[in-house]
């Protein structure tokens, strides 16, 4: 079986290595951990100026604009995880030649419905006086709309013009004024203006010499922060009128945004990434040891958490470290079979199994995120479960420490062979692997947290005993030890490391870069944190107002910027002819 | 609808290795340990063996060669009639004179709606050593005095699997050999309101008394990862009293029998709408999976040959039983609750294979109590 | 109206637009096949061809799944005569169709979940698989699917809605006609008339090109290259848009077959085979002449009416009649005409991949989803249903490969095939035989 879980761990050797330090939570913890934050050697002024929507961003997007009736196929170009986090990878990459072409088909896809008969009525605003013929006035009304929502930004003339023009042509052509229309839309759609946001800045008139964003892309900062989707019309309004670059403009909007029904769109976008859902595309388990584990699981367990999540954190607008220990979640009926709970709902024989809300009783070992199956079958292999993958989960995910690589030639079949005699248990199995010195430093820091989980199987069915023999689920987390699985979310609940890491990601999903090393800023919002009692809207708020999610890229010198641009300019109109 | 109300889950280590999920239904309040099932297969137990037909009645085939020169057909008109044999779709010559086969008065008349326009074709039935099932009447009873293949029980009374024994495409000997019966449980089981069991007893891992109840559930049971059905899910039980089911019992050695006695359930058309027991007799093991045995009785026959003559032509086509010879087999076997009116037994004694597995069973609302 | 404009490509290309209705019959690149045969010499790879071949009753489970997963597997006994294919072959196994408490629909109800995605009482209103490929690959050929049935009847499981199904053509002689008669045109031989749609698709892409300066302005080399990488594949997706409004390259393999005889059309077996394989054939030079991308062929039937001759049992009839039997483990009658079935499936594949293309064939850049109507005929089981894929349709399918997923709805497979050839979709089906899951295992 591919061994994927089992790192080597090069650096568990070196013992100068073994110190680290839980960086901004400021907890010290013994062993090979990296703080993630720390590993990021970045300049003061990393903000990334592109990133490339994400498959979701694009969706939402046009949602968001267009209504829900339309239907938005297609694979989009899979996104890229970059220091625990999508939202930072999305600055790396770019857009490949077939994942163009799916843009392209789904951008016609789109553009099609737009203008069908059923949507016209309600998207376009005017009526073309012939509809066999070009209309340059109702063109113009409807891409000059349609193009700032898309482009986030009112379109220059020049590309208003173009965009009617070619709106024009086609009209012309296809004999149809709304075919045409929508060939000139279906080119806004998988234009690069709308597939890619930019950071553009304009000198700040505050401070001489200085830049800051313009007042559309802090637009984008903030919509793509706060809904994961494109600026609504009011926020747009607001930025072109200058209005986000006073106080009071932008104290407003955010008040708006934070309580638009839209957050919860940017909330689960952001656990999606922090919890690397997008795993579960490729998590398989053993039919034969997980008969529960049907086909229905993995989508039910990530909507478990997520609206577990939701429903803390801004439906009761509860404290981020009860996460991990909440006894309230939701499940439906495949979910109650795999946990053993009861559950059912009050909808007709044959109708789809909807999530229920539920309430684990005080002391249940199947309460707070941790013991999720978004959590528990996702860090395990597909025939066993893991406690050393678990471990290395909640260090990585949770608290953000990087936990190092294992060493390459490490004998694993004490730890595979489930058939042992000799070792019944996980607990055992790893006891006999990690008595190699160089395994051990390692080992020490995340097996006593995942064998704490080692009541639930690989596929997250709760059990009590491994090969009849009864399973102990005790261990320890930076020096707080615990006797079972309710133990350990305690601990993780209590450990400042938890609220850090959720801090730190947050600021990073936000600017699309790692956190810069000893960040005064990102201190101080840590600090809101605290001071709201960990609560998230004030984490979002704080964020939104610490200027780092406004902080402007590094601006290119103008000159050479311009001789690059020709350079290449050259390049791409040369061949295309 | 008040889910959990009236549910008690014992604690996590209760729960323990089975994982059998418990439940304290109205009725068995005061029971210390209940445990409650989905019924997960339910079809008439054959156990065919060879030599125990005298002769396998006719294929299909040869049935509809028999059928037609009935109804005054040549030899070479059957051929001709065979050539635009189009596997039984509707409109075509030689269906409706198989279909229309009966005779009343003279004239054609559907023969399944009126399985005695035709006479008896005198259809074999079973004659071998074995059926699976009970002895009902405590008779060891001339000419159908069996013995059950797995308790070795002498006088066993099964007439519905002697009745069917020997058509080939009824004949089966689970696992390996699936019948009928279990094709069309398993057509149902992610459509039907599936049936629940609870047991409820001091100890259920000791020997002493008992209660059985059976209920219809409010939803159809899902199925796992390997197409059985999921262990563990939650059902709703169906508030309508025609289908619980009561029972007093006992347990030894880790199996259950009943005290006889009526077992009413609905199920579904595409089955049978109904079945309805009497002298019900149960036998079932208690294992960590589980409930697997069997349930018999004497079972009301006439839904049972409807379900049969209904789709008639189907049936016929598909697995060459002869519905008007099904009519006179079974009336002529059936054994129990002789009819004034018709001078014959409206039952038959007949015994179900009966597995069960693990789940959760919540109150609806509407009957939710305490 | 003033519009500013600079004398770009769009100028030309609008001449271009007002020309469309005049046919263009001078091609403005050689075209030809390139030097392996596989595309044309100016890249643009020969169409895609999808076929699908539907077989009724399914095989016996435990005989046809291999034994191990992924490449390199070995086919279980019923597939053993594919062993020449089978590294164009793949096998999926384990997925099945659910009925969420609809009743179930003997023979129908497993299809539907294959080829529809969802399961109903009666017609589905869901278009089928390959009407929602053929909308995508096959809008540009003369007929956008054929359908066949070589079991004598006009059965098609290829629907458009509800009410609207393509009935299939159940006489080679008839389908010779439609394709090869008075109306074929040689792909070869005749004028090209550029699609007005396409011209203006790249037309709106150009224009897009001209963002690039606005939008680079600003940013930083690394950026740039990233903007640039954008461009490239632009670029390429306008060369592409570019071949659609050339003359096509000449089909090499393209020749019209002699005239068929006359067969005897009806359910017996033996017909059925003959049959067929004169479908398989007259199908191959259809695909080969560029008169369609999809088809459908039904070989026996849902609720096989297929026997052999002088006897009324049917395939269908013995899936339920036939007893297990006790020694073998499986239904022998049944296993015979399910034997037919892939051996008939096989043919097929030979009639493709007997015309030669290049260095490849014709069923190199085809994709036959075989599929059936349920895992195991005699209990009507949805669960482990058999479904097959030849070619790799142009090397957008990797191939040789056993795909097991035991329990997740057989929609995957669907999806997957959309989505290797082009459909802009996501996810497919409704309740549980909704799937949004891709088998990237087999995606190239």
């Amino acid at each position: 079986m591919h061994e994927k879980g089992l790192f080597m761990w090069s650096k568990c050797a070196k013992p100068g290595a073994l110190a680290l330090v839980g960086m901004l939570s400021g907890a010290v913890v013994e062993g090979p951990l990296v703080a993630v934050a720390a590993e990021a050697a970045m300049p003061a002024n990393a903000t990334p100026a592109l990133k490339r929507l994400t498959a979701d961003q694009f969706r939402n997007a046009i949602e968001d604009i267009f209504g829900p009736t339309i239907r938005i196929g297609g694979r989009l170009d899979s996104d890229v995880r970059k220091d625990g986090l999508l939202a930072v990878g999305s600055s790396t990459i770019s857009v490949t030649a077939t994942g163009l072409e799916r843009y392209d088909t789904i951008s016609h896809a789109i553009a099609t419905q737009v203008v069908d008969e059923k949507n016209r009525e309600t998207l376009f605003g005017c009526k073309p006086v012939n509809v066999t013929a070009p209309d340059e006035h109702c063109a113009r009304e409807f891409l000059s709309q349609v193009g700032r929502l898309l482009y986030r930004r009112s379109l220059t003339k020049e590309e208003l013009d173009t965009r009617v023009q070619l709106a024009g042509e086609a009209a012309q052509t296809l004999s149809n004024f709304y075919s045409g229309v929508a060939m000139s839309l279906a080119g806004m759609l998988s234009s690069p203006n709308m597939l890619f946001r930019q950071l553009e800045t304009e000198p700040d008139p505050a401070k001489s010499g200085k830049y800051r964003l313009t007042g559309y892309s802090k637009a984008s900062q903030l919509s793509f922060f706060l809904w994961n989707s494109a600026p609504d019309p009011a926020l747009l309004s607001a930025a072109g009128k200058g209005e986000l670059h006073t106080d009071k403009g932008l104290k407003q909007q955010l008040g708006r945004m934070l309580n638009s029904p839209r957050l919860e769109q940017g909330v689960r976008a952001f656990f999606v990434d922090m919890l690397q859902f997008d795993a579960f595309d490729t998590l398989s388990k053993d039919a034969t040891l997980y008969p529960k584990f049907t086909a229905k699981v993995p989508a039910a367990a990530q909507e478990q958490t997520l609206r577990t999540i939701v429903d803390l954190l801004l439906t009761q607008e509860g404290d981020y470290r009860d996460l991990f220990t909440t006894p309230v979640t939701y499940l439906n009926r495949s979910l109650g079979a795999l946990y053993g709970v009861p559950i059912v709902s009050d909808l007709p024989n044959g109708a789809p199994d909807v999530l229920q809300r539920h309430v684990y009783a005080d002391g249940d070992a199947r309460a707070g995120i941790l013991m999720h199956a978004s959590f528990l079958a996702l860090h395990s292999h597909p025939g066993r479960s893991s406690p050393t993958l678990r471990g290395k989960a909640v260090r990585e995910v949770f608290l953000c420490q990087k936990v190092p690589d294992p060493p390459g030639n490490v004998d694993f079949t004490v730890v595979q062979d489930v058939s042992n005699p000799l070792y019944n248990t996980a607990r055992e199995r790893l006891g006999a692997h990690a008595t190699e010195p160089m395994c051990k430093g390692c080992h020490k820091i995340v097996d006593p947290i995942g064998l704490a989980m080692e009541n639930f199987d690989a596929a997250a069915g709760y059990r009590t005993s491994e090969k009849n023999q009864r399973i102990d689920a005790s261990g320890e987390l930076d020096g707080v030890k615990y006797r079972d699985a309710v133990g350990l979310n305690k601990a993780v609940h209590d450990n400042p490391a938890a609220t850090a890491c959720a801090a730190n990601r947050l600021i990073s999903y936000a600017t699309g870069a790692p956190v810069p090393r000893n960040s005064e800023a990102a201190k101080s919002i840590l600090e809101a944190f605290s001071k709201n009692a960990f609560q998230w809207r004030p984490l979002l708020s704080a964020i939104v107002t610490s200027q780092l999610l406004f902080q402007a890229p590094v601006q290119p010198q103008a000159q050479q910027a311009q001789a690059a641009d020709t350079s290449t300019r050259k390049d791409i109109s040369g061949e295309s002819k | 609808m008040r889910a959990m109300k009236g549910f008690s889950l014992r604690s996590w280590s209760a729960v323990g290795v089975l994982s059998v999920a418990l439940t304290v239904l109205l009725s068995q309040a005061a029971a210390a340990e209940t445990r409650s099932y989905v019924v997960s297969w339910f079809h008439l137990a054959t156990y065919s063996q060879e030599g125990d037909c005298k002769a396998i009645n006719p294929l299909p085939e040869d049935q509809i060669r028999i059928n037609l020169r009935m109804v005054g057909k040549t030899d070479p008109e059957i051929d001709e009639l065979l050539k635009t044999y189009n596997g039984g779709a509707s409109g075509n010559e030689m269906t409706n004179l198989l279909v229309n086969r009966g005779r009343i008065n003279g004239q054609p008349v559907n023969v399944y709606s009126n399985p005695t326009s035709q006479p008896d074709p005198k259809m074999n039935t079973l004659i071998g050593k074995h059926v699976i099932g009970f002895d009902l009447d405590g008779k060891v009873a001339k000419g159908h005095s069996f013995e059950d293949p797995f308790t070795h029980e002498k006088g066993v009374d099964n007439q519905l699997a002697v009745a069917f024994g020997c058509w080939v495409g009824m004949r089966g000997t689970p696992p390996s050999r699936p019948s009928w019966g279990q094709y069309v449980w398993e057509n149902l089981q992610e459509n039907m309101p599936a049936w629940l069991m609870t047991l409820s007893g001091e100890d259920l891992s000791k020997d002493g008394p008992i209660t059985v109840t059976f209920d219809r559930a409010l939803e159809h049971a899902s199925r796992d990862v390997n197409g059985n059905i999921l262990v563990d899910t939650a059902f709703r039980l169906d508030p309508d009293q025609r289908s619980h089911n009561e029972f007093k019992g006992t347990i030894k050695n880790g199996s259950l029998t009943v005290e006889p006695g009526r077992f009413h359930m609905l199920a579904d058309f595409f089955l049978i709408t109904k079945y309805d027991f009497t002298n019900t007799h149960i036998r079932l093991d208690i294992k960590p999976t589980g409930l697997e045995g069997y349930l018999g009785g004497y079972l009301e026959w006439l839904p049972f040959y409807w379900n049969f003559a209904n789709p008639g032509y189907t049936i016929e086509g598909m697995t060459g039983v002869d519905i008007p010879g099904l009519f006179y087999n079974l009336q002529k076997l059936a054994d129990a609750n002789p009819d004034p009116k018709t001078g014959f037994n409206s039952s038959i004694s007949a015994t179900f294979r009966l597995e069960a597995v693990p789940a959760f069973i919540v109150q609806s609302g509407a009957q939710a109590k305490n | 109206m003033s519009i500013a404009n600079g004398g770009t490509r769009r100028q030309v290309l609008r001449g271009m637009l007002n020309g469309a209705a005049i046919a263009i019959g001078t091609p403005m690149l050689d075209c030809f096949l390139n030097s392996n045969g596989t595309a044309f010499a100016s890249g643009e790879p020969l169409p895609v061809c999808f076929t699908s071949w539907f077989y009724g009753l399914s095989m016996s489970p435990g005989r046809w799944e291999p034994k191990t997963v992924g490449a390199n597997y070995e086919f279980g006994p019923e597939l053993a005569q594919l062993e020449a294919y089978k590294s164009k072959i793949n096998v999926y196994s384990g997925m099945k169709a659910f009925l969420d408490g609809t009743p179930p629909t003997p023979h129908a109800s497993g299809s539907q979940g294959v080829l529809q995605a969802t399961v109903t009482v009666g017609p589905s209103p869901d278009p089928s698989l390959d009407q929602i490929i053929a909308d995508t690959i096959g809008t540009r050929s003369r007929f956008r699917s054929l359908e066949v049935c070589s079991a004598g009847t006009t059965e098609s499981l290829s629907r458009r809605s509800a009410s609207v199904s393509n009935p299939s053509e159940n006489s080679p002689l008839a389908l010779y006609a439609r394709i090869f008669g008075a109306e074929f045109q040689d792909p070869n031989a005749a004028d090209f008339k550029p699609d007005a749609r396409v011209m203006v698709k790249k037309s709106v892409l150009s224009a897009v090109s001209e963002e690039r300066a606005r939008l680079v302005r600003q940013l930083g080399a690394a950026d740039k290259a990233r903007v640039d990488e954008y461009f490239t594949s632009l670029r390429q997706l306008e060369h592409r848009l570019a071949l659609q409004l050339e003359k096509p390259a000449p089909l090499a393999a393209c020749s019209v077959p002699g005239k068929i005889q006359e067969a005897t059309v009806g359910p017996v077996i033996e017909d059925v085979k003959v049959n067929h394989k004169l479908f398989a054939d007259l199908l191959a030079h259809a695909f080969a002449c560029g008169q369609t991308q999809v088809a459908n062929v039904n070989f026996n039937g849902a609720l096989s009416p297929v026997r052999q001759a002088g006897s009324v049992m049917t395939f269908h009839v013995y899936t339920h009649e036939d007893p297990v039997d006790h020694e073998l483990g499986y239904q022998v009658n049944a296993a015979w005409f399910s034997k037919q079935s892939i051996d008939a499936y096989l043919e097929f594949l030979k009639s493709l991949d007997g015309i030669r293309e290049g260095d490849g064939t014709l069923l190199d850049r085809s994709i036959v989803f075989a599929s059936t109507d349920g895992g195991f005929a005699k209990t009507h089981s949805l669960e482990n249903i058999p479904i097959l894929t030849a070619g790799s349709g142009g090397g957008r399918l990797k191939t040789g490969i056993h795909y097991a997923a035991k329990g997740d709805p057989v929609s995957r497979v669907g999806l997957t095939m959309q989505q290797v050839l082009g459909v802009p979709t996501d996810n497919w089906g409704t309740k549980s035989n909704n799937t949004s899951r891709t088998i990237t295992e087999v995606v190239a």
